[in-house]
């Protein structure tokens, strides 16, 4: 095994474990993550094998077709992480409020 | 003539200190009821406002019209009071103008009752804000199904049957077309009426820029896909 696929390989494995734990409430995006940490792996391991997919896709280099994946991972995941902003923006206005209502100065 | 005791308004406010004080006083003087909502202000809004008879209350951080009109909303819920009118605090909208506001609700013509600056022709709305509103008229049409003649404009009117209904989760500016949504889904009756809104300097620095209204599509499309 070359260098880089030493670094790399424990590193997605690494990624996998540890995303994966985290994003047990979010079954579609630990998915989508774990499919491209296990694309990653096979990517770096068998290093022809992006142009082989990229060609049957029509792309043509294989380092074109991993950087579309990239962005459309990076894409899904600040989406998620923008709804899950969300999520807890309106859990914080709720007890905002909840404390606003609670503190009223009546005339 | 309704007794302007049973009627509450609801003021957002969010560094408004400099304009808020003679505007209380006027609404005080009329004999409504006011529920002032201070957005997380960092102005001594709150200090300015101590010797006032009225509902304090105060987010301990900013969040947001929306969020500052449902709080308001959630709180109103246990006063006295008939009728509920949203107004700004920053002087945009004419006290003398409540009473034409909740009529049909008065009349019970209406549950809701939607303040329209494009219904009379005294109001000379700038080029460049009339021409957002009427996309921001399109757009709420579009995601609503309501079509109306103005849109975000702040000054409403709703009777308790509304106020126990409708429920805003969009904290910022977006809560404009989310209450159409809420008077679509709860099936509330609803009209327009014409009011005035004063451009004078203060709110036009203080309104909302021409760019929001990306923001603000942006919070709706978002919301439309994934809702809360």
């Amino acid at each position: 095994m070359k260098p880089i696929q030493w670094i790399l390989v424990p590193v997605f494995l690494f990624l996998m474990v540890s995303l994966g734990r985290r994003l047990k409430g979010q079954p579609v995006l630990r998915l989508l993550v774990w499919g491209l940490l296990i694309a990653g792996i096979i990517f770096t391991v068998f290093e022809d094998s992006s142009t082989y997919l990229a060609n049957a896709l029509g792309i043509g280099r294989g380092v074109d077709m991993v950087i579309y994946l990239s962005l459309l991972g990076l894409g899904v995941s600040s989406l998620m992480l923008y709804l899950r902003t969300r999520r807890l923006e309106q859990r914080l206005a709720e007890i905002v409020r909840e404390q606003a209502i609670q503190e009223v100065d009546k005339p | 003539m309704i007794n302007p005791a049973r009627i509450c308004l609801i003021i957002p406010a969010y560094n408004e200190a400099t304009v808020v004080v003679p505007l209380l006083s006027s609404l005080l003087k009329l004999g409504y009821q006011v529920v002032l909502v201070d957005d997380g202000s960092t102005d001594n809004t709150k200090a300015i406002l101590s010797d006032h008879a009225i509902h304090y209350l105060r987010h301990r951080i900013n969040l947001g019209q929306g969020a500052a009109l449902q709080t308001g909303m959630q709180y109103a819920k246990g006063l006295e009071a008939d009728y509920f009118v949203h107004f700004d605090a920053d002087a945009q909208h004419d006290p003398k103008e409540i009473p034409k506001l909740i009529a049909p609700l008065v009349e019970d013509k209406a549950d809701i009752c939607l303040g329209s600056r494009f219904m009379q022709a005294q109001n000379e709305v700038p080029f460049s804000k009339r021409l957002v509103l009427k996309g921001a008229i399109l757009i709420n049409a579009l995601f609503t199904g309501l079509w109306l003649s103005d849109a975000h404009n702040g000054f409403r009117a709703m009777n308790r049957k509304a106020l126990e209904a409708i429920c805003l989760r969009e904290a910022g500016m977006a809560h404009a077309t989310e209450i159409l949504s809420e008077i679509k889904r709860n099936q509330l009756r609803y009209e327009e009426v014409a009011v005035h809104i004063s451009y004078h300097g203060y709110a036009k620095e203080k309104g909302q820029s021409i760019w929001n209204a990306f923001n603000i599509l942006s919070d709706l499309i978002i919301r439309k896909i994934f809702p809360l």
